[in-house]
């Protein structure tokens, strides 16, 4: 039974490290997130398959709990990728922004043009 | 000869005010309206009175509201680019005092004052309690003298405008516009003065600004302006 949850597990880090990868060959992600997702599936996959590799990382932090320990590194990782996307929203937002403003200039330049085009044909 | 005189007015939905708001806009001067997303029928209303529209295809917020009005502005020889709110608080036949105080003082802007225009009793608990802490510190980091710094109705030299118009591409937080603009305008040189206005209770629809959420806001204009 075991060894089945760990084939199962093993199967879908496997599958989960190809899909990144797959996605970057499409151009759908960046290298920076496929080479994270990629470390991150191998850790995952290896603190669950090998427990016991986790120990040396435990006593680096001084944390005696393995389960404590995969907790609060599961939260650690979590922030990170929400503060990331955060910063990458904030960004997406920005830009949005201006190009609703530069949308909204374009459109007056162009009635403007329109009501007074003899002012457009002296310029030339 | 006169100076040219554009008034730029920001709306929401704002189809029940905007009549009256246009009805007392002194003649001779030209009329942008930033409707901003409004779903209402305002457009077709302003166009009645030749106001010209610059339209966002979605809501972006006062603050960009305004500073669109700056660039549409500037794209024409104005003068003199006056922005007002467009809920009927604000009302237009007072523009003349700030255009003779701008032309007294040969001030950059000049600000209309709520605290010492007529009304001021009646207003809102955060306008009284609120407001003159945030323009203390704003007087204290530039060195102006206002009453009221957060009065959405104020008239531009648009020469000083477009001297400065590079600030509106890269604003911090564009949504509490007032203190981050007078923050980064002292730093350029401009002088600002105040004039009194009197201001009109809104008669249809209810203010969008959070009490809590605009104090919080402005505070982190202060803050990220001066980081």
């Amino acid at each position: 039974m075991i060894k089945t949850a760990f084939a199962i597990i093993l199967f879908i880090t496997v599958l989960a490290i190809f899909r990144i990868w797959y996605l970057f060959k499409k151009e759908k992600t960046t290298i920076k997130n496929a080479i994270f997702w990629t470390v991150l599936w191998i850790i995952i996959g290896i603190g669950i398959l090998v427990p016991k590799s986790l120990d040396l990382a435990m006593k680096i932090v001084m944390m005696e709990n393995r389960l404590f320990f995969i907790s609060v590194m599961g939260i650690f990782v979590l922030l990170i990728i929400v503060n990331n996307l955060s910063i990458s929203q904030k960004k997406t937002e920005r830009t949005v922004t201006k190009l609703v403003q530069e949308i909204a200039i374009l459109n007056y330049k162009l009635s403007q043009n329109s009501i007074n085009p003899k002012k457009q044909n002296d310029k030339k | 000869m006169p100076p040219k005189i554009v008034v730029t007015i920001g709306v929401l939905d704002e189809e029940k005010n905007i009549a009256q708001v246009l009805d007392r806009i002194p003649k001779g001067y030209d009329v942008i309206i930033i409707d901003d997303g409004s779903t209402d029928k305002i457009v077709e209303i302003a166009k009645k009175y030749n106001a010209t529209i610059v339209k966002h295809p979605v809501n972006l917020g006062q603050g960009f509201a305004v500073i669109t009005g700056f660039k549409a502005a500037l794209l024409s020889n104005y003068d003199v680019v006056v922005e007002m709110d467009g809920d009927g608080q604000h009302d237009p036949r007072e523009i003349p005092k700030f255009l003779k105080k701008m032309e007294e003082t040969g001030a950059d802007i000049v600000v209309g004052s709520r605290i010492i225009g007529s009304n001021y009793k009646n207003a809102p608990f955060f306008r009284k309690t609120f407001l003159p802490y945030f323009t203390w510190i704003i007087n204290k980091l530039t060195g102006y003298s206002m009453t009221d710094s957060m009065c959405g109705f104020r008239a531009f030299r648009a020469s000083s405008l477009r001297r400065v118009a590079h600030i509106f591409d890269d604003m911090l937080e564009p949504q509490y516009l007032a203190a981050e603009m007078f923050l980064r305008f002292s730093k350029e040189g401009l002088t600002v003065e105040e004039v009194p206005i009197n201001l009109c209770d809104r008669v249809f629809g209810i203010s969008y600004k959070g009490l809590f959420r605009y104090g919080w806001g402005v505070t982190r204009a202060i803050i990220r302006t001066l980081m």
